[in-house]
């Protein structure tokens, strides 16, 4: 009789702690070892349209990068969507929900020898609609790894609150990985937070530094997340942003703040901090100083003459409708998804996991 | 026959064109600056508009911004006629779609049989 395959569900303590790159690492590393791999998503909330449906972004990323056969729906078989929460609150149906998990990942499952089950969020995310991370680690019978922050205090409070939640629903937490170390700390974070997990009989399998290439969005992740229109530079969509600037005063004053690989926040009409912009990026050019990309506010096009100048330059410029306050706001609060174009980010989160995750602990602690 | 605006600030450039479109059958309607333009598309119509790009006040592009982006004007085929290319350097083209919303692009250094053959394509459209 076959075995039947390894399960582990990747858990967050909290949102954007780094499951998918762990997700995507792990699923390389066991590849590499000639273990049959499959990945699911059960609960997805951010979906990309792929012909007539909808299906999870990170399920779609793994199918592509590693040419699963598996069908992308079956990676993804639930996909909140919006009003699904308040609808399954008046007409709730979890065995609906259930059926569609179980059958998916018995598709995804066969002859695999190791499947990968990425939760959504912390523990308790999709308790509402009776579909906890806890939950359905307990009904796809999974062992748990549950993904910490890089701090101390806070992390191990995050982490037993998460445990006593598996718990509940007897899930076994094999070990903790801590993502997002800040590396001047690094050593002295993995040392604490190793005994302190000891300490309540917790197995710390991986600390991972903070690693800028793949914290870093690209002008085109700003561009799509902000729905801004591209005016130019279309073939530069890819720069990386290290740092954003809002370039609101007077043009003597921005350039001090001209940073390289930055990104400037500027109204449309403000033409002084726009061309500011534009000498930077040509007369620092050989000390290595680049601006990544511009984003011109409140729907204001500069004069031809600037916007030839933008053209010339190759800076991506984009423009929102938004005023300069929404704009920079929500370009702080966005979270840096990988994708499948994310070529750096993709191999720098396989390095990642392979130097600082100890995999082969991990596997082994997931045999009964 | 078309009514044309032809918005540009040349009032040699107007004439000589004013004359050779009036020979083709046409009835322009010529205005000096952009704001002017878009004064006269405010309350009057026209089949087709030609514009320069460098203009006094608002540039060419955002009158055909704002054009394109008024309901009532947005169907109203409009051509950026233009010397930027050989006063300044500038090279623009139907490609810059994002930010000039023109249906043709057309150099002033071209024949004028290019102005001629980008309006009767246009308007073949109207009266197709």
């Amino acid at each position: 009789m076959k075995n039947p395959p390894k399960r582990i569900y990747l858990s967050a303590v909290r949102q954007d702690t780094g499951k998918t790159t762990i997700a995507l690492g792990l699923f390389h590393y066991f590849n590499s070892k000639g273990l049959r791999t499959a990945f699911i998503k059960p609960v997805g909330q951010k979906y990309v349209e792929v012909g007539s449906e909808r299906v999870d972004k990170d399920s779609f990323l793994i199918k592509e990068l590693y040419h699963c056969h598996e069908g992308v729906k079956d990676m993804s078989p639930v996909t909140v969507g919006k009003g699904f929460t308040e609808d399954y609150i008046f007409h709730p149906h979890r065995e609906e929900l259930a059926n569609s998990v179980l059958a998916s990942f018995e598709k995804v499952s066969r002859d695999k020898d190791v499947v990968i089950i990425e939760g959504t969020g912390h523990a308790g995310v999709g308790s509402v609609f009776d579909f906890s991370n806890a939950a359905v680690a307990s009904l796809l019978q999974s062992k748990t790894l549950l993904i910490s922050g890089g701090g101390i205090g806070r992390s191990i409070d995050e982490i037993m609150l998460n445990r006593a939640l598996f718990q509940l629903e007897n899930v076994d937490v094999v070990g903790v990985v801590v993502n997002k170390i800040l590396p001047e700390k690094y050593e002295k974070i993995k040392k604490c937070i190793s005994q302190g997990l000891k300490n309540k009989n917790l197995t710390l399998l991986g600390a991972i530094p903070y690693d800028p290439v793949l914290a870093h969005a690209t002008v085109r992740h700003i561009q799509t997340s902000l729905d801004a229109k591209v005016l130019c530079g279309e073939a530069y969509l890819d720069n990386v942003v290290k740092s954003t600037i809002v370039a609101a005063m007077e043009p003597q004053n921005t350039v001090k703040y001209l940073a390289d690989k930055v990104l400037v926040i500027t109204p449309g009409d403000r033409a002084d901090n726009i061309l500011i912009t534009i000498s930077s990026h040509h007369l620092r050019e050989e000390k290595g100083f680049r601006v990544s990309g511009i984003v011109l506010t409140g729907g204001l096009i500069p004069h031809f003459m600037i916007m030839s100048l933008l053209k010339e330059s190759g800076i991506p410029v984009l423009l929102c409708d938004h005023d300069t306050y929404t704009v920079t706001r929500h370009i702080q609060s966005l979270s840096t998804k990988i994708e499948l174009r994310d070529i750096d980010k993709i191999e720098r989160a396989k390095e990642l996991v392979e130097k600082y995750i100890d995999e082969d602990k991990l596997f082994a602690l997931l045999k009964d | 026959m078309a009514r044309i605006i032809f918005i540009e600030d040349d009032p040699d450039v107007v004439l000589s064109y004013r004359l050779m479109l009036e020979n083709h059958g046409h009835k322009v309607v010529s205005c000096l600056t952009g704001e002017d333009g878009l004064m006269a598309m405010a309350d009057g119509e026209a089949d087709l508009i030609i514009c320069d790009m460098a203009l006094p006040g608002i540039d060419g592009a955002t009158v055909c911004r704002h054009l394109k982006e008024n309901e009532r004007t947005r169907n109203i085929p409009i051509i950026l006629f233009t010397c930027v290319r050989i006063k300044y350097g500038i090279d623009i083209s139907e490609k810059d779609k994002a930010w000039i919303p023109a249906d043709k692009i057309i150099d002033k250094a071209d024949t004028p049989d290019s102005l001629l053959k980008a309006i009767k394509e246009l308007l073949s459209h109207r009266d197709g």
